[in-house]
């Protein structure tokens, strides 16, 4: 996975450089200050806020000098100084197990404000300038290894001068810094740099990630002359968990990787990370991140091989229950089909959840609904954004019901009407045979109305029921009328069940219903002297109950 | 020249990538060389890591009778060439993350003990795989075994967890790669050379992984090769190890 995403990751570093990170890289919200060559100090503050734009929250950037006045060419200057300057994690700081130093070189200087306050100076020399004057301290066989090859930046006498130089200058102005900072937020960083060109910024970093750019130098081996060692970026190993190593194998580090690599991996963590969710950079790739501690981890990945957009035949979503001023709709493209899904099933509660594990019930999410999302929403993922269409219409198959009942559970009937339409549509599109609504219910009404009495096909016999139940619950003198009352039918799992359900209600509200409804009469015997026995048969019932209702027919065609 | 011929399917399959462990494990799309060998070798009952692993334990580096080489089954093994064909739409298996504990104890030492491990599966995985007949021994003994329908371990498809079922296992006849026809399998893209353009009236896909294909003689860790999965033909006419078999060219790596 690493080495396809590098792979193409390089290209477009390549072209672009640094700014390919940079352009999205930001700083973080505290004080800066600025040493110039001729010792005067500049201070200038960085602050967000969110602020809320026709509905939508963003982030307000402000960098700032004393005066209040807006400084967008030194916020360039530091901003390419800041992102060398950072230390990979703060357990790879110099000052390591105190970790208050997050720089990597000796021209910067960032803390928390609050420990700035509390540092002594001799911790910064003895930490920070000491260490990085020579690196004599990194002196494992492997660091030694890694340092010759920085020899010749290392050892000459004018970058020592220029060491000791700015470590004086920083020990006669930090009670000056200290004092400017003491009034400012202390959970808030303060970034102190010197001036210096960007190219030294760079070079003096450069040791710090060579030196620091694996996991741990201990296991890091030498081939052909190079060091390699355990890759640090979503890899580590832990003396708690003994099973990230590779037991029985000769090394028991998983991923070792070449120097080059390592600050390739690095670099595209660090491009990843400032990234939003959806990228088009790695165009055949499906790579999903999320955030930990200001960190990329990648969550899913995968290769694509093809990619959909338009749809081979067009997907006819017909009005199959007669909806009153419903059109057929014609889907000719992945996304349209996605949006329907997702308005239609999901209440448009799909696409913002995809790759949300935490996602919680609310006003907008039921409890069937969460978790109809987390059963079904990989297949939805593997569609509409892998192109991977096997589980697709199998989840459709299966759930599809579900949906339809879900909404009739929270009252919204033309929702599930819709919802069944899609369902139906979706099936007889991979070439399902679907029921034959207006057939059935010409079937039905001729039995009805002639009093004939042949057996009903189990569509038909579930088709009346749901029609029968429906009628009779708008008999309800309730003054509230919800989807609540078909509860017990939807739970009714076996044909007697569901007859038992139908007596009852039929006595519960027979006072309302004439003698000699022929109809209606004849609905119930038909029903009555059904004798199979089956499973309940969910779309035919939920069909009869959604369509229109054939006992108010004849209301009006009289 | 000849090639034992077989498919090789599973419910789920996991073929561990080694590069990241921080949220999950991935998996490669399809099963790579030194995997199958390894399943090769467990099915004629070769060594494996383990039992290399078992057998320097007690010894130091450089110690007398300590084993540099290779585990057994990649010693004997890694002459063979293999052709693996995907047998799904594309070349492409859907993938899911699936959660479980280990809650073994000495698998965790947080409080509690429990890791929780993540892995990605493939679903339904199938292969197609041929081997190329070298009139060694071990294909001998490999084709026994396979025709004969014997294994001495359990072949499974990455981990134990996954079983892995073999069946229409025949001998076939190889012949010269046919010109201005796909590769039915995996090759590797700097060998081969393709056209641009997707053959008339189908969908182009171009499935591309980077996956294990030789073990690092002295450390054992992978080394890489780009492979390829095409419906692209091939545009150069001399090429290495492609042969073909009713009507199909494979690449034999």
């Amino acid at each position: 996975m690493i080495y396809d995403i590098v792979n193409v990751f390089r290209k477009e570093y390549e072209a672009k450089g640094d700014k390919l990170i940079l352009d999205s890289y930001q700083l973080k919200d505290g004080l800066y200050i600025k040493i110039n060559n001729d010792e005067s100090i500049e201070y200038f503050i960085k602050s967000s806020r969110k602020v809320k734009v026709e509905g939508k929250s963003i982030t307000e950037h402000d960098f700032k000098d004393v005066s209040g006045i807006s400084q967008p060419k030194i916020y360039e200057w530091l901003k390419v100084r800041d992102y060398y300057s950072n230390v990979i994690d703060t357990s790879k700081s110099y000052d390591a197990p105190k970790k208050t130093i997050h720089n990597n070189n000796y021209l910067t200087l960032f803390m928390k404000i609050e420990s700035f306050l509390e540092v002594e100076f001799s911790h910064l020399r003895a930490k920070l300038f000491k260490k990085v004057l020579s690196f004599k301290e990194f002196d494992s066989k492997n660091e030694k290894k890694i340092l010759e090859s920085f020899c010749y930046y290392i050892q000459p006498l004018s970058r020592k001068k220029d060491i000791v130089k700015k470590m004086k200058q920083l020990e006669c102005f930090l009670p000056q810094i200290k004092e400017f900072a003491k009034s400012y937020n202390p959970k808030e960083y303060i970034r102190i740099y010197f001036e210096k060109s960007e190219e030294i910024y760079k070079s003096e970093s450069a040791v710090y990630f060579a030196l620091k750019i694996y996991n741990d130098n201990k296991y890091s081996i030498e081939i052909d002359k190079k060091v390699f060692g355990l890759s640090n970026y979503n890899m580590g190993l832990n003396s708690k968990k003994p099973f990230l190593e590779q037991k029985t194998r000769k090394l028991s580090t998983p991923f070792m990787i070449s120097p080059e690599m390592a600050l390739e991996v690095k670099l595209f963590f660090d491009w990843l990370a400032l990234q939003p969710y959806k990228t088009d950079l790695l165009e055949k790739m499906f790579v999903n991140k999320f955030s930990d501690n200001g960190k990329a981890i990648i969550n899913d990945f995968d290769y694509l091989p093809v990619k959909i957009e338009e749809l081979d035949d067009e997907i006819v979503v017909k009005n199959h229950l007669h909806i009153k001023d419903k059109e057929d709709a014609r889907l000719t493209e992945l996304w349209q089909l996605e949006t329907m899904v997702d308005e239609v099933f999901y209440s448009r509660q799909l696409k913002s959840n995809y790759f949300r594990d935490d996602l919680k019930v609310s006003d907008f999410v039921s409890k069937k609904l969460q978790q109809l999302i987390f059963e079904t929403k990989y297949a939805m993922v593997n569609y509409f954004k892998k192109y991977d269409e096997k589980e697709f219409y199998q989840v459709i198959k299966k759930y599809g019901t579900d949906f339809v009942i879900e909404h009739l559970r929270q009252n919204r009937e033309y929702r599930a009407k819709e919802s069944l339409n899609l369902k139906f549509s979706l099936l007889q599109h991979k070439g399902e045979v679907v029921m034959d609504i207006s057939g059935i219910q010409k079937k039905v009404i001729a039995k009805l109305e002639t009093s004939d009495y042949s057996d009903l096909s189990s569509e038909e016999f579930f088709y009346l029921c749901g029609q029968v139940a429906k009628y009779l619950l708008t008999k309800s003198k309730s003054g509230k009328k919800d989807a609540d009352m078909l509860e017990p039918f939807l739970r009714a799992k076996s044909v007697k069940k569901l007859k038992d359900e139908i007596k009852f209600t039929f006595f519960k509200y027979k006072h309302e219903i004439g003698l000699n409804q022929t109809k209606f009469n004849n609905a119930l015997a038909l029903i009555t002297a059904y004798e199979k026995d089956e499973i309940f048969n969910g779309d035919s019932f939920l069909v009869g109950v959604l369509s229109q209702n054939l006992f108010y027919m004849k209301k009006e065609e009289n | 020249m000849r090639a034992l011929r077989f498919e090789l399917s599973g419910k789920t399959a996991c073929f561990r990538k080694p590069d990241v462990n921080a949220y999950a494990y991935f998996t490669y799309n399809n099963i790579h060389k030194p995997a199958l060998l390894g399943l090769l070798g467990s099915v004629i009952g070769l060594g494996g890591y383990t039992q290399l692993f078992e057998k320097n334990r007690t010894l130091k580096k450089g110690q007398l009778g300590y084993d540099e080489g290779y585990p057994e089954f990649y010693e004997k093994l890694k002459e063979l060439k293999v052709a693996i064909t995907p047998l799904a739409p594309n070349g492409y298996f859907s993938k899911k993350i699936q959660t479980f504990n280990n809650s073994v104890g000495y698998a965790s030492l947080e409080q509690g003990g429990n890791l929780i491990v993540r892995e990605q599966w493939l679903e339904n995985p199938s292969w197609q795989i041929l081997i190329l007949d070298d009139e060694s021994e071990v294909f001998q003994k490999i084709s026994e075994y396979f025709l004969g329908g014997k294994s001495v371990f359990i072949p499974y498809l990455g981990k134990n967890d996954h079983p892995a079922k073999i069946d229409e296992v025949k001998l076939v006849e190889l012949f010269p790669f046919i010109k201005e026809q796909k590769v039915s399998s995996l090759f590797e893209e700097d060998k081969l050379q393709i056209v641009k353009s997707p053959p008339r009236g189908e969908l182009s896909y171009y499935f591309k992984e980077i996956s294990p294909i030789r073990l690092n003689e002295q450390h054992h860790f992978y080394e890489y090769a780009n492979l390829v999965f095409t419906n692209h033909k091939i545009e150069i006419e001399n090429v290495e190890d492609v042969l073909s078999c009713e009507g199909n060219n494979y690449a034999f790596i």
